[in-house]
């Protein structure tokens, strides 16, 4: 638990590029391709996709409290601090250079999100291609605010799983 | 409005934002903003974007943007009613969604639609990726023509070395804002 409170201490500008290191670089908690298989279930349903992977695992491993530590324990510590530091600044006005610093870790933050969906792909093991397919086609029409992300995830998982399904070799 | 009734219309809607948020707490800043803005006058447009910045910029998931907007508008209770109200009901979900899949683990259908999963949620990171390469070319002070381009090369600098290294992904964050002070 308390890996996950540093977790959530850590995590900025989302939490999930984070979360691979903590889980799966330093603890050797979960394998790679649980952390692919966990984190892509926690992202296709509704809610915070690292809080829906710690309520999943922290049941998974402790059962019903787990998961309630679990959710506590990356969610409550960061909370406070950012009412913390909402009641500092709420009447201060912010020098130029601190908010290029803000954009710029909002940038590099985006970097680490490629390098997670790299390291997701590559657990990828059958159907490399189609896969690819599918995750450009989302990241295409997601990225261009064509189609919304709830809409998305259910025609690309429906689309991938009915492929799947009808095209695969009958024994 | 009293502070009960304040504090009840936070729960319900924001119970109500944890069931469609699919795609991470990024994704649900659109459908926050109609409701805390534009339909239900929490907070003003000023006070929400300063939200957003802070979310971001702070540690923690990006899903605490909705406490946060629930402090600002009822305060301490506001928050912990806020936090209580997205976390149950998509948490309890992911539970059960989860042990259905372990019990069914066999299921030739169970490892289609796990097969299916992951291509979505390598495309979403991206997308979600290019949106916060777009927030952070917003949100730079002085914007100027080298801005986006800036910021896209930070992004793919810092892809390109967390992928090549086992090092803390804090390391390359505070590189970044290095390059963002010093710029």
């Amino acid at each position: 638990m308390l890996g996950l409170a540093r977790l959530g201490l850590l995590g900025f500008g989302g939490v999930g590029p984070q979360a691979y290191h903590a889980f799966v670089t330093r603890s050797a908690w979960l394998s790679i391709d649980d952390f692919a298989e966990g984190y892509s279930l926690a992202q296709a349903l509704p809610g915070a996709n690292v809080v829906n992977l710690c309520a999943i695992m922290g049941d998974r491993w402790f059962g019903p409290v787990g998961a309630v530590a679990a959710v506590c324990a990356i969610t409550v510590p960061p909370l406070v601090i950012v009412l913390v530091a909402a009641a500092a600044i709420a009447h201060v006005t912010r020098a130029p250079r601190f908010v290029a610093a803000e954009s710029a870790i909002v940038a590099a933050s985006a970097g680490l999100l490629f390098a997670t969906a790299y390291r997701v792909f590559s657990t990828i093991v059958r159907r490399r291609a189609l896969g690819l397919v599918i995750a450009g086609a989302v990241a295409l029409a997601v990225g261009l605010h064509a189609v919304s992300m709830p809409v998305a995830t259910l025609v690309g998982v429906a689309a991938g799983f009915g492929i799947d399904v009808f095209t695969r070799a009958r024994p | 409005m009293n502070d009960e009734s304040v504090l009840l219309q936070l729960a319900v809607r924001i119970a109500g934002l944890s069931l469609v948020a699919v795609g991470g707490g990024n994704a649900l800043i659109p459908a926050l903003h109609d409701e805390a803005v534009s339909t239900l006058h929490w907070v003003s447009e000023a006070r929400f974007v300063e939200a957003v910045g802070l979310s971001q910029a702070a540690p923690g998931p990006n899903m605490l943007l909705i406490p946060l907007i629930a402090w600002q508008t009822a305060g301490v209770a506001g928050a912990t009613v806020a936090l209580v109200a997205f976390l149950l009901p998509s948490s309890t979900i992911a539970i059960l969604g989860s042990r259905f899949l372990a019990r069914h683990e066999r299921s030739p259908l169970v490892a289609a639609f796990k097969w299916a999963l992951r291509p979505v949620t390598g495309g979403l990171m991206v997308s979600s990726a290019v949106v916060l390469i777009e927030t952070a070319a917003r949100t730079w002070p002085e914007p100027a023509k080298f801005v986006p381009g800036l910021v896209t090369l930070l992004a793919v600098g810092v892809a390109v070395a967390s992928v090549r290294s086992k090092l803390n992904p804090l390391v390359w964050l505070a590189a970044a804002a290095l390059i963002g002070v010093l710029v």
